[in-house]
């Protein structure tokens, strides 16, 4: 008993932090989760109609789906652009390394709401993208990339690059280099041995990156709406037109609920999915 | 299953990384189905030679051949070269039959051959009940078995050893050493076997060449290593030796009467020349050396080592230099206390050496 009342005295200097965590975190999902089952935001009664209406609309359901969708592709991309990185990463001596992290974290140092405003100067009518497609002679017409899909999954993929590039990089770099070596001696080719040996190694980075992106592609409120334009609607944007828009709070709850479990099992499947993969490699 | 090993001939190779010498005009042969030992201090360029006859990099200068014909512009993958690393290098992810299988099956082999081949060598290195068991799961002595297994199933024409034996305990590593041996011979590959342990060069290998700061000391059996070292460093590198240093006196017939400070003049026979007056070392194995009454050495006890088979005296002489004298052990043991008188004789002064004391390398 002393020993467990020494380990809550352990716990003390965490408290201040604890209630912070609970009073703006946790209160809030508390409080989202009850409206969403209330008829309405100030009276009414309990209800489950809200997530029957979210869930029984094949237009709300199209939005989640795609939600989802956009932050698949936003991961294919960064794992496209990732791994060709860590290739690099992964056989430059210490200095080039260091400058590649540095690269990597850069757009870390600019704010959200100015990556995005300059994304939507290279990709705008007439912008750099457009500018540079002409001169070099490609079209020209403008390619509509602001306001696209295409152009939006460029955005979120160049934004959460860092995400899926760190932890990527740090597997890859944990590799011995006599493995390499071995499958090289051995005769296996550069792709065999990509394939048979780099692909397995570093898939604890690249689920971790996976996830980070994922997480932070299908939630990206800002870019989405700014980059995308109110022409695409996915989830966040939804939820934001429900509540302050059109006023349906409870609604919106209810969406937001749906919205992060389904995001969360996503995240949860995958990492299972991926565990199961990783008999003896480290994590 | 036997490999026609393939003669392998490193001509002048040298190496620098960045302009800072590592490896200084190294030549010599493996014969096929050889085992030579690459034997030399840390640091002192045996991995990098591997390297270079493995492909993982291109040496600055000379030639590596394969039965005559340079391979130097062959990638890795494609010179047949097989490698068993220090750390085994197995793969953390595969299992034991995946692992032994890794070259057949990126060599693009495929189906129940592959699978034979697997088992035939699982069964070679007594791990056929292992196969499904992932490296971490293994003991060092069963990974190295397997690494070996690896290395062998491609039919490679030659084997690298990188230090097989230095992550096992001693007992295990005799064990291994033997065993390894046989399953080399068995084969018929031609292997290079690197260490930095003199016994595990001697024990293992047809030749041994001593390697030391990049260059080669001296090739040859271990007999004729251990007998007839050309130069000090083999000498104290390989097997234990006293050394003793003197002054030329002049030339006695077929022998150079040497002054020794604190015993006096002693005579080693040799037809090495040098100027009267020249300091040089004398070194003599610590079993070519006999208590005897009327022996020059005479000195005191320091104390005695019982090793087993052997026991070591050491001796002080009153210069300073200590002499050890190994004996055949005699049930009971020593029975001379430290601080006794004990004279000592050279019982063949044909086992000694004579170097120039200016030019000895550094020992390790
Ligand atoms: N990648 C490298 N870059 C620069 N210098 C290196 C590199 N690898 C080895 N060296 C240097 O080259 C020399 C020979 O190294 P090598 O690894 O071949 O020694 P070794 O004989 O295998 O030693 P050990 O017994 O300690 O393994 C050493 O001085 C080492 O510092
Ligand atoms: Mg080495």
């Amino acid at each position: 008993m002393r020993r467990a009342g020494g380990k809550a005295a352990a716990f003390l200097p965490a408290a201040p932090l604890a209630l912070f965590f609970a009073l703006a975190y946790l209160l809030p999902i508390a409080i989202l989760g009850a409206v969403s089952f209330r008829t309405d935001l100030r009276a009414g009664d309990w209800t489950i109609a809200h997530y029957g209406a979210f869930l029984g609309d094949g237009f709300t359901l199209s939005i989640l789906l795609d939600t989802l969708w956009l932050g698949l592709q936003v991961v294919v991309v960064t794992l496209l652009i990732a791994y060709p990185l860590g290739l690099v990463y992964m056989r430059a001596g210490p200095r080039v390394r260091a400058l590649l992290v540095f690269l990597i974290l850069l757009p870390l140092l600019t704010n959200t709401v100015v990556r995005t405003f300059a994304w939507m100067a290279i990709l705008g009518r007439n912008g750099l993208v457009d500018t540079l497609a002409a001169t070099l002679g490609f079209t020209n017409e403008p390619l509509r990339l602001l306001y696209s899909r295409t152009g939006l999954v460029i955005a979120l993929a160049q934004i959460y690059l860092p995400l899926m590039a760190l932890p990527l990089n740090n597997s890859l770099a944990k590799i011995d280099g006599n493995l390499l070596r071995a499958a090289e001696g051995l005769g296996a080719s550069s792709a065999h041995l990509f394939r048979t040996v780099i692909l397995p190694l570093s898939l604890p980075g690249a689920v971790a990156g996976c996830l980070l992106v994922f997480a932070g592609a299908t939630t990206a409120f800002i870019t989405q709406t700014l980059v995308g334009g109110g022409r695409q609607i996915f989830m966040p944007l939804f939820i934001y037109q429900q509540a302050l828009g059109v006023q349906r709070w409870a609604f919106a709850a209810a969406a937001s609920v749906v919205f992060a479990l389904t995001v969360m099992a996503v995240v949860y499947a995958f990492n299972r999915f991926a565990r199961a993969r990783l008999r003896g490699v480290d994590a | 299953m036997t490999v026609a090993g393939a003669k392998l001939t490193i001509s002048n190779v040298s190496h620098a990384y960045a302009g800072v010498p590592a490896l200084a005009d190294v030549s010599f042969d493996v014969p096929a189905g050889d085992l030579t030992a690459l034997l030399g201090p840390s640091g002192c360029g045996k991995t990098t030679l591997l390297r270079i006859i493995a492909g993982f990099f291109r040496q600055t200068q000379g030639s590596v051949l394969v039965n005559g014909a340079p391979i130097d512009d062959l990638p890795a993958a494609k010179r047949n070269v097989g490698i068993v690393f220090q750390n085994y290098a197995l793969f953390p992810h595969l299992d034991v039959a995946r692992n032994v299988g890794y070259g057949l099956r990126a060599q693009g082999a495929k189906g129940p051959m592959v699978e034979a081949r697997i088992d035939e060598m699982l069964r070679l290195v007594k791990m056929a009940k292992f196969a499904n068991r992932l490296p971490g799961e293994l003991s060092g002595g069963q990974q190295q078995r397997v690494a070996l297994a690896r290395a062998l199933a491609v039919s490679p024409r030659i084997v690298l050893l990188d230090e097989p034996f230095s992550a096992l305990d001693k007992a295990l590593r005799l064990d291994m050493q033997i065993e390894v041996k046989s399953l080399l011979r068995q084969s018929g590959v031609t292997s290079i076997i690197v260490t930095h342990d003199q016994e595990e060069a001697l024990s293992m290998a047809d030749r041994i060449v001593v390697l030391n700061q990049g260059q080669i000391e001296q090739i040859g059996g271990p007999s004729e290593l251990y007998d007839t070292p050309r130069s000090l460093f083999v000498n104290t590198f390989i097997g234990h030796v006293n050394v003793i240093e003197g002054r030329l006196l002049g030339r006695e017939g077929s022998a150079l009467a040497i002054d020794v400070a604190g015993v006096g003049r002693i005579t080693v026979p040799t037809d090495k020349k040098y100027p009267p007056g020249q300091v040089l070392t004398v070194t003599v194995r610590p079993e070519n050396l006999v208590p005897d009454p009327q022996g020059p050495f005479a000195g005191t006890v320091r104390q005695i080592l019982p090793l087993g088979p052997v026991d070591v005296i050491e001796v002080v002489l009153p210069g300073g230099t200590a002499l050890k004298v190994s004996l055949p052990h005699a049930v009971g043991g020593v029975t001379l206390a430290p601080g006794a008188a004990l004279s000592l004789a050279v019982r063949d002064p044909a086992g000694c050496g004579v170097f120039s004391t200016a030019s000895a390398p550094q020992t390790a």
